[in-house]
């Protein structure tokens, strides 16, 4: 994959995945398998997993173990509060980020919005 | 779900090499993210089927990606961050600070590529010293057979001396050697991991000193042979060693290429087609 989609990706990726679980607890495999099929973000479990891990160590996740027939224990994450209160944030800057690019793509410069209260 | 022990086996493997790409990152997180893959190949296989074969644990993993991409992304750590300078009450944090980032900073490295310096660092001395002893004592026994006089030393001093050489020329080798192959597959670890992984040019040096180090000091030493005093005598147990040495890093070398050449093109030199004529 080219370097600079690289980039771009690794920081969505997170925001891809709070979204994601914001809709509900899910396990590793569902949550890959839901991503995997969003083409454009071309996530691989060895991306997923050490993300779900880095999330959950920074307490924006947490994991709950439920039973498995199909082999060890599937691992549920979830939202904590705090993952809560980020994706938030992270919406509210996504949609001024889209707004700032798109007057960017227009030869406008757009001023204000979440990013100034960050700042 | 029923697993075979060859499937079992073959998800053991995976796993292994992937936790061998995951040795940078902190214990916690290495099991979390072995437990989550292990997890993942045992939910793909049960919907394959009821009690998959060898070959559906294939195909699940062929759809995965390889172990090298779990390897963690190298990061420049900048420190003092904000350039500036402290004040001195900060200095006692910022020392522990300081030592916490090189802790991280050195997990980054494969493995190979410190024990491989470590054994250039132990195996030269030694290297040296053993031939510089080895010729000590074979000088004072050729001088004390031509004076008869028992000289400075007991006259067993000078078998101690070359026997003592013998050992730490001998370990010498051995420890340039490992540093050679260790360096080797530190090299190829550090590629398949698309240089995601540390250490490139302490694994490279472990790699090429010994093969330059014993190929010098062969020729140094066969040209004693025929132009030093002792000569070529006194130096052939050590111009076959060293032969017998550089036909072991060779030997290496070929491996080490062999493997890369497979790992680059599914399969051994001799299966893969060449261009047609």
């Amino acid at each position: 994959m080219k370097d600079w989609i690289t980039q771009l990706r690794k920081g969505l990726l997170d925001f891809c995945v709070l979204n994601l679980l914001s809709h509900g607890e899910a396990y590793g495999y569902e949550i890959a398998q839901r991503l995997k099929s969003l083409q454009a973000l071309a996530v691989t479990e060895s991306t997923l997993y050490p993300i779900l891990a880095r999330l959950r160590a920074e307490g924006l996740l947490r994991v709950r173990t439920g039973e498995s027939s199909d082999g060890p224990p599937r691992r549920y994450f979830s939202l904590t509060e705090e993952g809560r209160e980020r994706l938030v944030a992270m919406n509210a800057y996504w949609i001024d980020l889209n707004r700032v690019i798109a007057g960017l793509q227009q030869g406008r410069l757009e001023e204000g919005g979440y990013y100034d209260t960050l700042s | 779900m029923t697993l075979s022990p060859e499937v079992q086996d073959g998800i053991k493997t995976y796993l292994w090499e992937v936790a061998s790409y995951l040795f940078a990152t902190d214990a916690e997180t290495r099991a979390e993210i072995l437990r989550d893959v292990e997890s993942h190949i045992h939910e793909a296989l049960a919907v394959r089927s009821a009690a998959p074969a060898p070959d559906d644990l294939q195909a699940v993993l062929a759809e995965m990606p390889p172990p090298a991409s779990y390897a963690p992304e190298r990061e420049t750590v900048r420190w003092p961050s904000d350039n500036r300078r402290l004040t001195w009450n900060e200095v006692p944090g910022a020392l522990v600070e300081a030592g916490r980032r090189f802790i991280d900073w050195l997990r980054g490295f494969v493995w190979e590529s410190v024990v491989g310096i470590i054994l250039l660092v132990v195996g030269l001395p030694l290297l040296l010293r053993g031939y510089v002893l080895m010729r000590f004592g074979a000088s004072y026994n050729s001088a004390a057979a031509t004076s008869g006089a028992p000289g400075l030393f007991f006259r067993s001093s000078s078998e101690t001396f070359i026997v003592i050489g013998v050992m730490m020329l001998s370990l010498g080798i051995i420890a340039l050697l490992l540093a050679c192959g260790i360096g080797g597959v530190g090299i190829q670890r550090i590629r398949n991991s698309d240089w995601r992984l540390q250490g490139f040019t302490g694994a490279f040096i472990a790699y090429i000193v010994p093969q330059v180090l014993l190929i010098t000091f062969l020729i140094s030493i066969f040209f004693l042979a025929f132009f030093g005093e002792h000569g070529s005598i006194a130096a052939a147990p050590i111009i076959v060693t060293m032969i017998t040495s550089l036909v072991i890093a060779g030997a290496l070398d070929y491996f080490l290429i062999k493997y890369r050449w497979i790992a680059l093109h599914q399969g051994a030199p001799e299966q893969v087609a060449g261009p047609t004529t």
